[in-house]
């Protein structure tokens, strides 16, 4: 199945200037993952329940892309079309790119957050210097790259690398939660103070 | 001399009147101005017999039985020392708790007329009086502080009936002693420097992120006043009541700061500046009063400060993140010095009830959360430093 989505994806890029437009997403599946991060990763935080040898092993229930293309994110100079069913966390977040790159506008990008977020909108969007500084943070970003996900505090957490007009990138975790076949985007509070969320991003950042 | 004497029949004027009266009626019967003439007794008799007829009679034969009294507790004065305070008169002893005594003599003068032998008999009591005084030069005069000694003190008696019961000779009843003290008190302090208490704070606070300057509140010392006032001890010694007290109430504190300490995010090492900032609030008092008396245990006093040690801070983004929307957060933690400095009452050297001062302090953490480019935040909970209680 994989091979199959890069092949469609490869296929998609060399037909992308001359023929229309193809929505193409990175395949959402889930399976065991033993996700093991060395304990020397810098600012590795202690988690002593998980530590096996030197490693910290974390049992996780989600996927890993294994290279860049099977997690690419589509643009919209890439083809995508705009809208999706928002069925896999991945869809979405194709649509969350492409609002970036439209400039983040209000209304867009409320629509792929679920209604639990609507502070966080309401602090953006509601001050007008908040609202430019996101749509310039926003408007930085080039690109995404899913790099794995895994199911978090009863929703869905993906870890995407974002890339920079600068040249930089990071990976930062989003948080999906599930609403009717759905998959929102969510300005989540997470105050579960485990290492393993910090651990893993700083492992994926190193 | 005399005038003791005179002091205490003074005080039996009635006595005296008896004896003296008694003395006149026995010379006058003695002499025949009393005696009955015997026309007078022959008259009064109603019917005289010639044979009884005697012109010795009325006759008078005397005798006279003398009891003297018995001492039957001596004397003794008390206190023999005393402590006066200068400007004070200076306080004679009196009798002791058993005063002197004596048991009642008395002088029996037995009249018999011979004629008619018939026997009359009066009864003079004989009593002692006791007293005392000062020997020459008398008692002293205490112009100045200082310790004066009595000339001897005599105990004397007074018979109340010198002609048959002499006075016994006086009696010597030893010196008194006296103290004249000056109560105006002396004073001297003694520091505490609190500086280690601010050191320890330092210590901590320097232990949270590398680099971080501390400015020292600078040094903080507890003045120790010692009052020294001479006092009179209840047995009539001479010591120094010493009363020592002081005060220290104060809230000082340092900061530290770092512009660039590295916080574990998700998304890596975000350096954040942090600023930490230790407070010692200070409460210290003291209020001892002892003796040096003799009866007064030395014991000693002790000094037992509240210091405590409270940690505060923020964090804020020293380096802007194109994916970090804002970091809030807030250091606490906290501790306290626990221990005490005991002295002896004596001589204000070091006891060794004293015990040794320690910091015990909870984690310093830094709590807060940081908010990422999509919304999510996150909960920080970061120990910057470990408790510890040694």
């Amino acid at each position: 199945m994989k091979y199959i989505n890069i092949l469609i994806w490869c296929a998609a890029l060399g037909v992308a200037s001359n023929v229309a437009a193809l929505d193409v997403f990175p395949t959402f599946e889930k399976y065991q993952i033993l996700y093991a991060i060395p304990t020397n990763t810098p600012g590795c935080l202690s988690d002593p329940k998980y530590l096996v040898g030197t490693n910290l092993i974390y049992k996780l229930n989600g996927q890993i892309f294994s290279n860049p293309i099977e997690g690419h994110i589509q643009t919209i100079a890439e083809g995508f079309s705009g809208n999706t069913d928002e069925t896999s966390p991945w869809k979405t977040l194709t649509e969350v790119l492409a609002a970036y790159q439209h400039g983040s506008p209000e209304n867009e990008t409320r629509a792929f957050y679920d209604d639990t977020s609507t502070n966080f909108l309401k602090m953006v969007y509601g001050n007008d210097q908040m609202k430019a500084r996101y749509q310039t943070m926003t408007g930085s970003i080039t690109g995404m790259q899913a790099v794995m996900g895994f199911d978090y505090s009863g929703a869905y957490l993906a870890e995407v690398k974002l890339e920079y007009k600068n040249g930089s990138h990071v990976v930062m975790p989003y948080y999906f939660v599930l609403n009717a076949n759905s998959y929102k985007l969510c300005a989540f509070q997470d105050t579960n103070t485990s290492p393993m969320f910090t651990n893993i991003g700083l492992y994926l950042n190193k | 001399m005399s005038e003791k004497v005179l002091k205490l029949a003074g005080r039996r004027p009635i006595l005296l009147g008896l004896i003296i009266m008694a003395t006149i009626t026995i010379g006058l019967l003695f002499s025949g101005w009393l005696a009955p003439t015997p026309g007078r007794a022959q008259n009064g008799g109603g019917n005289p017999s010639s044979a009884n007829e005697n012109t010795n009679c009325p006759n008078y034969t005397y005798t006279t039985n003398t009891t003297c009294p018995s001492i039957t507790n001596g004397m003794s004065l008390a206190p023999m020392i005393f402590c006066v305070k200068f400007g004070d008169p200076l306080p004679d002893p009196s009798w002791a708790s058993n005063p002197p005594g004596a048991t009642p003599g008395s002088v029996v003068i037995t009249t018999t007329e011979t004629c008619s032998n018939v026997v009359t008999s009066a009864t003079n009591a004989i009593t002692y009086g006791f007293g005392w005084f000062y020997g020459g030069p008398g008692k002293p005069t205490a112009p100045t502080p200082g310790t004066y000694t009595s000339p001897s003190i005599w105990g004397h008696v007074v018979s109340s009936d010198t002609n048959d019961c002499p006075s016994p000779a006086d009696v010597n009843l030893g010196q008194v002693t006296w103290h004249v003290i000056n109560t105006t008190p002396t004073s001297s302090s003694a520091t505490i420097d609190f500086g280690p208490f601010i050191h320890g704070m330092e210590a901590v606070l320097k232990e949270i992120p590398a680099g971080c300057s501390f400015s020292d509140p600078g040094g903080l010392t507890f003045t120790k006043t010692i009052k020294t006032t001479p006092i009179c001890c209840s047995d009539g010694s001479v010591a120094a009541e010493i009363e020592r007290s002081g005060s220290l109430s104060a809230s000082v504190g340092g900061s530290c700061s770092t512009p660039s300490y590295p916080l574990p995010i998700t998304l890596g090492i975000c350096q954040v500046q942090l600023t930490a900032s230790g407070t010692i609030s200070l409460d210290a008092s003291l209020k001892s009063t002892s003796t040096s008396c003799p009866n007064d245990p030395p014991g000693y006093y002790c000094l037992v400060p509240s210091v405590t040690f409270t940690a505060t801070g923020s964090i804020s983004l020293s380096v802007f993140s194109q994916s970090l929307f804002f970091v809030t957060g807030a250091i606490s933690g906290g501790g306290a010095w626990s221990g005490s400095w005991c002295y002896s009452n004596l001589d204000d050297s070091p006891d060794p009830h004293s015990k040794p001062f320690k910091l015990c302090y909870n984690d310093i953490t830094l709590t807060g959360s940081y908010t990422l480019l999509n919304g999510l935040t996150k909960a920080i909970s970061i120990t910057l430093v470990n408790g510890s209680c040694p």
